[in-house]
C-alpha cells in the first residue's frame, strides 16, 4: 500500500475512524473520572430487586447469606466479594473485589446488587448477623 | 412477493445461524467478570439480515433468536436484559445504516456498544441502581473490540453470500 492509497483509505473511512476513536476516548474519560474520584467505602449495601435488604460494615470480617441462600457475600480486609452464587453464569463470583465507594457486585440472575457506600444510612434496616 | 419460499427458507436459515452462534457464545467461558460483556457472535446473523433483507426481517430474526436462546441457554430473568440489549442495538444499527455513510464495521461497533449498554441499562432500571456508570468504560471498550470482530465477519458474509432471492441482483460473471 502506497502512501496515497493509505491517505485515500483514511479519507474514505474518516467518519468511521471518528466514531470509533470518540467511543474509545469516551471510555478512557469515564475510566479516568472513576479512578480519580474513588474513595474507600465504609459499608456495603445489599439490594434485591432494588430494595435495600441489609448493610454490612466493611471493617468487620464476615460471611453473609443473601437472597435466602442464593448467594454468599464475604467481607475480609475491607473488601467485599461474592463467594457463592446459585446461578448459571457465576459472573458475580469472578467480579473484582469491591472496596471503593460505588464499586458494585451484580448478580443479574438473582437480581442482587452489592454496592460499596461511603456511610451507613440511618433509615435502612440494620441487620446484624454475627 | 416473488420467490417467497426461497425467502422464507433463507430467513429460517439465518435464524438458525443466529441460534448456533448463540450456542457457541454460551459455551465460551466468561473472560471478563463484568455483566453484559460478551462477544455478541449472534450479531453477525442480525447484521447480515439487516443488510440482506431489511429492518423487519432483522427484528424478527433477532427477536426469535433472543427468546429461543434465553429458553435454551439462559435464565428467564436474563430474557428481559437480552431483549432490551438486542432492541437498542438493532435500532441504533438501523438508524446508522439508513442515515449515515458509515461502513458495516462501524455500524457493528455501534451495535455492540449499545447492546452492552442497553443490557446493563435495563438491569440498572430494574434493580433501581446507578451501577451503569462504573461499568461504562469497560462496556464501551469491549463493545468496540467485539464490534470490530463481528463487523468484519458480517461484512465478509454480506459480500460473499448470494441469497439469490430473485430481487437481489446477481453479481456479474461469477465475481464475488
Amino acid at each position: 500500500m502506497t502512501k496515497e492509497d493509505f491517505k485515500s483509505t483514511l479519507k474514505k473511512h474518516r467518519a468511521d475512524i471518528i466514531v470509533i476513536a470518540s467511543l474509545l476516548l469516551l471510555s478512557m474519560i469515564t475510566l479516568l473520572i472513576i479512578t480519580l474520584t474513588r474513595k474507600e467505602g465504609l459499608a456495603v449495601r445489599v439490594e434485591i430487586d432494588g430494595e435495600t435488604v441489609a448493610e454490612y460494615p466493611l471493617d468487620v470480617d464476615g460471611e453473609y447469606v443473601l437472597g435466602g441462600g442464593t448467594n454468599v457475600l464475604t467481607i475480609k480486609d475491607g473488601e467485599a466479594y461474592m463467594t457463592y452464587s446459585e446461578c448459571p453464569d457465576h459472573t458475580c463470583e469472578e467480579t473484582r473485589r469491591a472496596k471503593y465507594v460505588g464499586n458494585t457486585i451484580t448478580c443479574l440472575p438473582n437480581r442482587i446488587t452489592v454496592t460499596v457506600i461511603g456511610e451507613k444510612s440511618s433509615d435502612s434496616p440494620d441487620i446484624e448477623s454475627w | 412477493m416473488r420467490n417467497s419460499t426461497r425467502r422464507l427458507t433463507a430467513l429460517a436459515l439465518t435464524t438458525s445461524f443466529a441460534l448456533i452462534l448463540s450456542f457457541i457464545e454460551s459455551r465460551i467461558p466468561t473472560f471478563v467478570p463484568i455483566p453484559g460483556v460478551k462477544v455478541g457472535l449472534a450479531n453477525i446473523a442480525v447484521i447480515f439480515a439487516l443488510y440482506k433483507f431489511g429492518i423487519w426481517e432483522a427484528v424478527a430474526i433477532s427477536g426469535v433468536r433472543v427468546i429461543l436462546s434465553s429458553m435454551l441457554f439462559g435464565t428467564p430473568v436474563s430474557l428481559i436484559y437480552s431483549i432490551t440489549g438486542a432492541a437498542v442495538s438493532l435500532a441504533v444499527m438501523f438508524i446508522l445504516k439508513k442515515c449515515t455513510p458509515l461502513s458495516t464495521v462501524t455500524v457493528s461497533v455501534a451495535g455492540g456498544v449499545m447492546h452492552n449498554v442497553g443490557q446493563i441499562g435495563a438491569a440498572s432500571v430494574i434493580l433501581g441502581t446507578n451501577v451503569i456508570i462504573y461499568y461504562l468504560p469497560f462496556l464501551i471498550l469491549s463493545g468496540v473490540l467485539a464490534g470490530i470482530a463481528v463487523g468484519v465477519a458480517s461484512a465478509v458474509l454480506i459480500s460473499k453470500v448470494n441469497l439469490d432471492l430473485g430481487y437481489v441482483k446477481r453479481k456479474k460473471d461469477g465475481q464475488s
